[in-house]
């Protein structure tokens, strides 16, 4: 059995280092935005090329308060996408604020900027781009579009650490970037986690602030903030971990090149070829028709998944958008369409070729099925 | 001696790219919301790796404190430093491996552009110059002051300091374990031998060698007797 993710092979190699940087967190009594979050926040700011970067205890609390210190108050309007996770979404909702929907481009799957201007009305305050899988959203026209519009831009790089567009990574092209740090993510905790970047100060102040109760010093809450505070182990933990990220992201694209080229003609659509090194392939998913079958004949051999089953805008928790089915048929086609193949750091060439072996072989059986059928 | 290879000189010899925005504005960043020792304590985590980050912090966390610091300073790790206050960087300067900077809380360090300084030199910098494109060679030493000794009735080590100001001029060379020391002005475009002790100022172009160093030549051809006579 090939798993979908296997964690525990970069785990096991760094256990050492983790296991001491846990033993010096426990050692100095400090478990709360001490040391270890200070260099992790400095590093992860280098790391994405960015002057600033606040740790936070999710990601969803960092697209949170990404939109708060970008001024989006109730009543106002923040566009994103229907694929994506939940989180985005809600986040959104959280700050007071009504998500509207754009589709995506049916070739990258990210928000598609065609679509964009006629979504933007007087109460848009933020356009939140989603780089779906580890591809960066097409961020040159939706910044312009946004700067045309006196919009924020607040990417959302959950899936996104280190891709790269014109040598401006994940978080550092629009105005905040927003970051997940869950544990299968590309840099993943062991247990939850989040950052905010930004070249603006101001930002990165307010989100500072406001992750921490509002308190400018201690006891003194100049606003009601909220307790969204990285703890020292998780801080610790990335710290020993960064240092690994671009190698890890080297061999998820060495990965996806040996699935590129053996999928080619295997009667799956594969994800359109990125651009330079925007995409860093969180996950590398191919769409196949008749998803569910495939996925199940595949089951006994290969551990696949579904990033997302179901589109936001047809969940029963989001109703409340007031969209239905057909509102956003390329999110709604992939949504019924893809599915994701093992992906890990660590994944073996011969994993990949089983993996495609099994999938060619799912579906040449399917279409001289189908075959026989007509 | 075997015939030598001829190889191009790497360092200098290009445009220093200035660093990206980001890096000044993640230093003014660092400098607003950190105290010096907070700094120093970020600059000692990352300070014995090589990847891009570990470079990329040394840099920052020296020009959050420094005076000044130009675009494209390069700190290899195991770097010591002290009193980065006080220093005053230019441009394309490079900091070799186990280098030790020692400044003085109420001292000057000012190293021009360009400078290349080899691995495990230590540079008492208490009052300490040095110009453009100087070369520093590994284990090459300069001394920044020096104790009175007087009363002689008092531990040396506890009578008064006296600090010159040492001055590396220009497109000087510093040879591997030279020493320079405390007061001593290196003349532009000079060498200093391998193992030289420097204890007086060095003429511009000269080559001096020996301990206490001597001038031995001097790089445009003229003979060092014609130039004692004079």
């Amino acid at each position: 059995m090939i798993p979908f993710l296997d964690l525990k092979l970069q785990h096991g190699a760094l256990e050492p280092e983790l296991a001491e940087a846990a033993r010096r967190v426990i050692a100095s009594g400090q478990f709360v935005l001490g040391e270890h979050n200070a260099a992790f926040e400095a590093a992860f700011a280098a790391f994405c090329g960015c002057p600033h970067a606040v740790t936070v205890n999710t990601g969803t609390s960092a697209l949170h308060l990404a939109l708060l210190a970008a001024g989006v108050r109730p009543g106002d309007e923040v566009i994103t996408t229907p694929s994506t996770f939940v989180a985005t979404v809600a986040a959104i909702q959280y700050a007071g604020a009504t998500a509207r929907l754009v589709d995506i481009d049916p070739e990258t799957w990210t928000m598609n900027p065609a679509l964009l201007e006629a979504a933007i009305t007087p109460r848009t305050k933020a356009i939140v781009p989603v780089h779906l899988h580890g591809r960066l959203a097409d961020m040159a026209p939706i910044m312009a579009i946004a700067r045309a519009h006196d919009l924020t831009v607040i990417e959302d790089a959950a899936q996104a650490h280190g891709a790269e567009l014109d040598g401006r990574r994940a978080g550092a092209i629009g105005d905040i970037g927003c970051f997940s740090f869950y544990p299968g993510k590309n840099l993943g905790a062991c247990g939850e986690g989040g950052a905010v970047t930004t070249h603006r100060a101001d930002l990165a102040a307010r989100v500072r602030l406001l992750r921490d109760w509002g308190q400018e010093r201690k006891y003194l809450h100049v606003e009601k903030g909220f307790n969204y505070r990285l703890d020292e182990l998780q801080a610790a933990l990335l710290n020993v971990k960064l240092p690994h990220l671009q190698s890890w992201t080297q061999m998820r694209r060495h990965a996806a090149a040996r699935y590129d080229r053996n999928l080619a003609g295997a009667g799956v659509q594969q994800p359109a070829p990125p651009r330079g090194r925007n995409h860093v392939y969180h996950v590398y998913a191919v769409r196949v028709s008749d998803r569910d079958t495939v996925r199940a004949k595949l089951a006994p051999d290969v551990g696949t998944n579904i990033h997302y089953p179901i589109p936001v805008h047809l969940q029963p928790a989001y109703a409340d958008l007031g969209y239905g089915r057909g509102d956003f048929p390329a999110s709604e086609l992939l949504a019924d369409e893809t599915l994701s193949l093992p992906m890990f750091p660590g994944i073996t060439d011969e994993q990949v070729d089983a993996v495609c072996d099994a999938l060619r072989d799912v579906c040449k059986a399917r279409s001289s099925l189908h075959g026989k059928a007509a | 001696m075997g015939p030598a290879r001829i190889a191009r000189a790497v360092h200098g010899r290009g445009a220093v790219r200035p660093d990206p925005a980001f890096e000044i504005a993640f230093a003014q960043d660092l400098a607003h919301r950190c105290a010096p020792s907070e700094i120093m304590a970020l600059f000692r985590r990352f300070n014995q790796g090589e990847d891009h980050i570990d470079f990329l912090m040394r840099r920052t966390c020296v020009r959050a404190l420094a005076r000044r610091c130009g675009s494209g300073l390069r700190i290899e790790p195991g770097v010591g430093l002290r009193h980065v206050e006080t220093f005053e960087i230019g441009d394309g300067v490079v900091i070799g491996e186990q280098v030790v900077i020692h400044g003085r809380f109420d001292g000057r360090c000012e190293i021009g552009s360009k400078v290349w300084i080899g691995a495990q030199a230590f540079l008492d910098a208490r009052d300490l110059v040095i110009g453009d494109n100087v070369g520093w060679a590994p284990g090459a030493k300069v001394l920044g002051s020096k104790h009175s000794g007087l009363p002689i009735d008092v531990p040396i080590i506890a009578t008064d300091l006296l600090i010159p100001r040492t001055v590396v001029e220009d497109d000087a060379d510093i040879g591997m374990n030279a020493i320079l020391l405390p007061g001593v002005t290196i003349g532009r475009g000079a060498i200093v031998g391998a193992g030289a002790v420097v204890t007086k100022d060095v003429p511009a172009f000269s080559k001096v060698a020996g301990c206490p160093a001597q001038v031995i030549g001097y790089r445009d051809g003229r003979e060092v007797l014609a130039e004692a006579s004079q």
